[in-house]
């Protein structure tokens, strides 16, 4: 999922549309550089489940409530945390070529198939094992012979 | 992803040798966070190989490996098994680096000869630095238990190592990483799985300044730029397969302790 807003860069005041591919982690700590002025700009988005939103906190760019709109002159920045993004998707709307996960394909070939079945797997397994298990340190510790 | 799951339960009950103790049996279930990242018979290997030697060593050298066992507890054992535990889970808990580097892994050749041409976003180098350290210290000790337990099978000599000099534990133990590289050839499966922690990162990275430029991509040591974080990335995957590794060793070494009555 890639999230979409419109943000202000807190060093030169211009507009970006910010689109942050949604990863596997609660917490992304992300870093990109201002596409107007070159600046790096720092923040971090937040997952939260109940109920199901996602917010941002950054000293280096404010985030506006209103929708990005639909203006060519406002520059893109295409972020992920959990994927290598090539330099063709950057700053391309999603239906453009914009998602760093589907531009993945062709340079993985036959290869994406198992990357992305992997991917999906570690996903489950955070879910539904690695958590439940309350990150397993301790269980881990007295299993091996810790305590 | 049917398969994938397949193998993430065959974790559970693909048992190799020593099995029957909570220690192994909760490695094992442990191991099924590993699923996405090591191959289902790599994982199978690595184990079968050391549950191997440990049987070995009970069944041909009982004695010698009770000495031997005994002397890994004095040699700083229980603070290995400490830190391992801690360390596997530390990189568990923040798995989505490892997801870069397996992207990384699955591009193609051609692609991967341009890596200057992707770009990371994460900016937490300064939290995986010193996971990738640990991960990377203590797969290098491992080095040291893992190997006097393969001298002992092998050769019947915990202290013969494979370079064919004979060496204390301890003193494997006081070696440099990169004095100790040797034994991984002599540990079958083991060895490609140390080859992929630093084939890019070096050694050093934890006695440096290094911080990430976002803006080239890459690493940069003191004042010289090194590898793209890319790179990085795909060496901390290795570190932490290291860590599956060493789980089982530490929770196969701490059955034989209990069962040995030590």
């Amino acid at each position: 999922m890639l999230n979409r807003s419109l943000i202000t860069c807190k060093s030169c005041n211009q507009y970006i549309v910010l689109r942050v591919g949604v990863g596997l982690n609660d917490e992304q700590r992300f870093v990109f550089q201002c596409p107007n002025c070159a600046c790096i700009l720092r923040g971090c988005l937040r997952l939260h489940y109940q109920p199901s939103s996602l917010s941002y906190e950054s000293e280096d760019f404010m985030r506006l409530d209103e929708d990005p709109p639909d203006d060519a002159s406002i520059k893109g920045v295409t972020v992920y945390t959990d994927l290598p993004v090539h330099r063709s998707c950057q700053g391309k709307a999603l239906g453009n070529g914009g998602s760093a996960f589907l531009a993945l394909q062709p340079l993985m070939g036959d290869g994406f198939i198992e990357f992305n079945q992997r991917k999906d797997l570690a996903q489950h397994i955070r879910a539904e094992l690695f958590r439940p298990f309350g990150e397993s340190r301790l269980l881990l510790g007295v299993a091996t012979g810790l305590t | 992803m049917a398969q994938l799951r397949a193998e993430a339960s065959w974790q559970i009950v693909g048992a190799p040798v020593n099995t029957g103790h909570p220690s192994t049996d909760f490695a094992r279930l442990f191991g099924i966070n590993y699923a996405p990242f090591v191959e289902r018979d790599r994982m199978h290997l690595l184990r079968s190989e050391l549950s191997q030697s440990m049987e070995d060593c009970r069944t041909g050298h009982h004695e010698e490996y009770k000495d031997l066992l005994a002397r890994m507890i004095q040699c700083g054992f229980p603070h290995f098994r400490q830190q391992v535990a801690d360390t596997a889970c530390s990189c568990l808990a923040r798995f989505d680096p490892l997801v870069v580097g397996l992207a990384y892994e699955h591009l193609t050749d051609a692609a991967k000869a341009h890596i200057e041409e992707f770009q990371v976003f994460r900016d937490d180098f300064d939290e995986l630095k010193p996971l990738y350290v640990d991960a990377f210290e203590l797969a290098s000790r491992g080095l040291a238990y893992a190997g006097a337990i393969n001298n002992l099978a092998v050769r019947g000599d915990s202290s013969q190592w494979p370079d064919g000099k004979t060496r204390s534990l301890q003193a494997v133990l006081d070696m440099t990483a990169h004095q100790r590289e040797f034994i991984a050839g002599d540990l079958g499966a083991a060895a490609l799985l140390y080859a992929g922690i630093n084939r890019n990162t070096r050694n050093d990275i934890g006695h440096r300044s290094v911080h990430y430029d976002f803006v080239t991509g890459c690493l940069v040591y003191d004042r010289w730029h090194g590898e793209n974080f890319i790179l990085f990335l795909d060496d901390y995957l290795g570190a932490v397969r290291a860590t599956f590794y060493l789980t089982w060793l530490t929770a196969a070494a701490s059955a034989d302790t209990d069962m040995l009555g030590l």
